[in-house]
């Protein structure tokens, strides 16, 4: 029984392909319309896994997936109510609930005792109001300033461009640039070595008042030092990187406390927990959000881009899928037209022992089969248009110091979709069409000329 | 043995807003073997007969049985398969499918009866042979003459060993010479135990069969054997 209805199958199709076949050029018009939004569907898609991949992939080999990065609660909320412009009155109100989490001496000591965790490094951010580059006097504003021990976390440098960046543990007095600041200051890249122990002197809030929606420096203080290495962060943005001990005494004198006592009271910035193993990462991460703290992974960091880009996906997508709707319609003209062509040979196949549903399912499988033929010549020219990008990406972005070798990324599962996708298309525009063509009366579609 | 049973048949379609009566109350019984011939002009209802006999329309009131079920009564799907047992078709036009071979259109009844394509090719090939088509078999139907045509419409028609074979004006395309042939064959046929029934309205193809049905304006005006 089950053999009877697979052969049964199979002879339709093979009655549909003979069909198609039969009318070489309509085919081929037909389906070309499908093929034109799978090349889109297949280009647009392969391109947003592409970027999606490579950004992944950078993310895993410039962050570490060991690494837990923990940020108190109220520098989570404090940004967000920077971006929505809030005042200061709101963050005091609640303030006095937040000092126990804070990232003060003691928490970092605790993080260390957290079973699997390798090194604990405390980070600082400074609010940097300008800074000039020895022998300008031009401001350069806008600084990302921040605090970082190298040594423990090499993967902030991606390249070292001059110098020796991890001499800053050692330089109080020392500064590492990056090739941002370098962009900033109007440094170009031949002379990224003779940056090296220039001074550069930056201007630090200690008094700030809140002005409408953004504080304004009422006093502020200059501080000297020195270039030891200019480096090039690669996906991270930050501008100057200070010694910590160093940071963390001009943010305690900027706010006249002790530096115990700041650190006892603000607490650090942040904290970079490094794990044992990859595997320990996200438990540690879990443990210490218990304890009232954000974390934020290298993996969190990945899925947040894959969350991204499975959005950028489907509107890419959209392109191709309109595409494939108009080609739906012209397949069911196509149908249709063949029907009227075809009345007699239904009328014959009824006559001798079609039924309505085998005169159905043969017209379904025909504008299927018209569908799969685009979709198949689409998987195979969208993967010939995705070699072409890839080769001319290569080309354009080598010159701007951006590696990417695949732009578009072509799984094997997107051809495959593709086909099946268009198939389906096909199937579905056929729905009309065969319904027409199975109600034909066989006595009046025979007599049919 | 009484194979089909005819009773009190009428067919009413509407053709150009006029309201016309193919069959005005018609009743056959038909023994298996027979061969009959109906024979009248065109418009006497003689096709719309056949068309019910063999389940392709249904009659507005009367019922048809053949060997004992209701045909007049059939769902789509069960006439489908009904026709391809019982029933083969041959037609004034022959009717081949442009786009297959000679075997592949005789096969065809096989195919749609989920019947494996190399073992339907084979058979339909057998019967081929059998009719002398074996060396055509590989043609598309433009490519044979209209004698040659219908011998492979009749072999498709047998190909599922049908009990009854319909053949609506088998001669009308064909030169006389042909046409004799033609309806030699079918007479081959019945006497291989096929129950024959052929619509004519060629007075001189008559003796081909032992029961002359003349039908008229839709109703059966003389009904006789011959031994």
């Amino acid at each position: 029984m089950i053999y009877k209805k697979i052969s049964y199958l199979l002879n339709l199709f093979d009655l549909s392909f003979k069909n198609v076949l039969r009318r070489k050029v309509r085919t081929f018009l037909t389906s070309s319309s499908v093929m034109i939004g799978t090349v889109l569907i297949v280009v647009m898609v392969s391109l947003g896994l592409g970027v999606n991949k490579w950004l992944v992939d950078e993310i895993s080999t410039q962050t570490d997936l060991k690494l837990v990065t923990v940020f108190p609660p109220q520098t989570a909320i404090m940004s967000l109510f920077s971006v929505l412009g809030a005042s200061d009155k709101s963050e005091n109100k609640e303030k006095t609930n937040w000092k126990s989490v804070i990232l003060s001496k003691e928490t970092v000591e605790e993080f260390k005792k957290i079973p699997g965790v390798f090194s604990v490094t405390p980070v600082m951010q400074i609010t940097v109001d300008a800074a000039y580059l020895e022998g300008s006097n031009v401001p350069i504003s806008r600084l990302f300033t921040e605090s970082i021990d190298f040594e423990q976390n090499p993967y902030y440098v991606k390249n070292v461009v001059a110098g020796d960046p991890f001499a800053l543990n050692k330089r109080q007095d020392g500064v590492v640039v990056t090739t941002f600041f370098a962009g900033k200051a109007g440094v170009l890249e031949e002379d990224y070595n003779s940056l090296i122990g220039k001074k550069v002197t930056l201007v630090i809030p200690t008094k700030v008042a809140p002005t409408g929606f953004f504080a304004a420096t009422v006093e502020s203080k200059t501080i000297d030092v020195f270039i030891v290495g200019v480096i090039d962060v690669g996906l991270r943005s930050e501008d100057l990187f200070l010694n910590t001990e160093r940071a963390i005494s001009i943010l305690s004198e900027a706010a006249n406390l002790s530096k115990e006592e700041f650190l006892n009271n603000v607490g650090y910035y942040s904290v970079l927990i490094k794990t044992y193993s990859e595997k320990d990462t996200e438990r540690i991460a879990n443990t210490i959000e218990e304890l009232g703290f954000k974390t934020v992974t290298a993996k969190d960091y990945i899925n947040m881009v894959n969350r991204i880009f499975s959005t950028v996906q489907v509107a890419l997508s959209a392109f191709g899928i309109v595409a494939l709707v108009v080609a739906s319609i012209g397949i069911a003209n196509t149908m249709v037209m063949s029907i009227y062509e075809r009345t007699k040979e239904i009328g014959i196949m009824k006559a001798i022992g079609a039924s309505r549903w085998t005169i159905r399912l043969l017209f379904l499988i025909e504008s299927g089969v018209l569908g799969v033929f685009g979709g198949f010549t689409g998987v195979l020219l969208g993967y010939v248009l995705d070699r072409i990008g890839d080769f001319v990406a290569f080309k354009v972005l080598e010159n701007s110091g951006i590696v990417i070798e695949k732009l578009f990324y072509y799984p094997p599962w997107l051809a495959l979709s593709c086909i099946v996708f268009s198939f389906f298309v096909g199937v579905i525009a056929g729905i009309y069409p065969a319904n027409r063509a199975s109600l034909l009366d066989p006595v009046v579609a025979i007599k049919y000329e | 043995m009484v194979l089909i049973d005819i009773i009190d048949v009428y067919k009413k379609y509407t053709l150009n807003k006029h309201e016309v009566n193919a069959l005005n109350g018609v009743s056959l019984k038909i023994k298996e073997g027979e061969f009959v011939i109906v024979f009248g002009p065109s418009g006497s209802g003689k096709s719309t007969l056949l068309s019910i006999i063999g389940a392709l329309d249904k009659p507005t009131s009367g019922e048809v049985f053949i060997d004992g079920e209701n045909i007049s009564r059939m769902s789509d799907k069960k006439a489908a398969r009904f026709r391809r047992s019982n029933i083969g078709f041959v037609f004034q036009a022959f009717n081949l499918l442009p786009f297959l071979t000679a075997e592949e259109n005789v096969a065809l009844p096989l195919l749609f009866s989920g019947i494996g394509k190399v073992e339907a090719i084979k058979l339909a090939r057998e019967v081929l042979e059998s009719l002398d088509m074996g060396e055509r078999a590989r043609h598309k139907p433009s490519e044979l003459s209209g004698g040659e045509a219908q011998r492979v419409a009749i072999a498709r028609a047998v190909v599922c060993k049908p009990k009854i074979i319909l053949a609506d004006e088998p001669t009308g395309n064909l030169d006389s010479k042909t046409a004799v042939s033609v309806m030699n064959l079918l007479r081959q046929l019945n006497k291989k135990g096929h129950t024959v029934i052929v619509v004519t309205h060629e007075r001189s193809f008559l003796k081909f069969g032992n029961r002359i049905v003349h039908i008229l304006d839709g109703k059966i005006r003389s009904d006789e054997r011959r031994i």
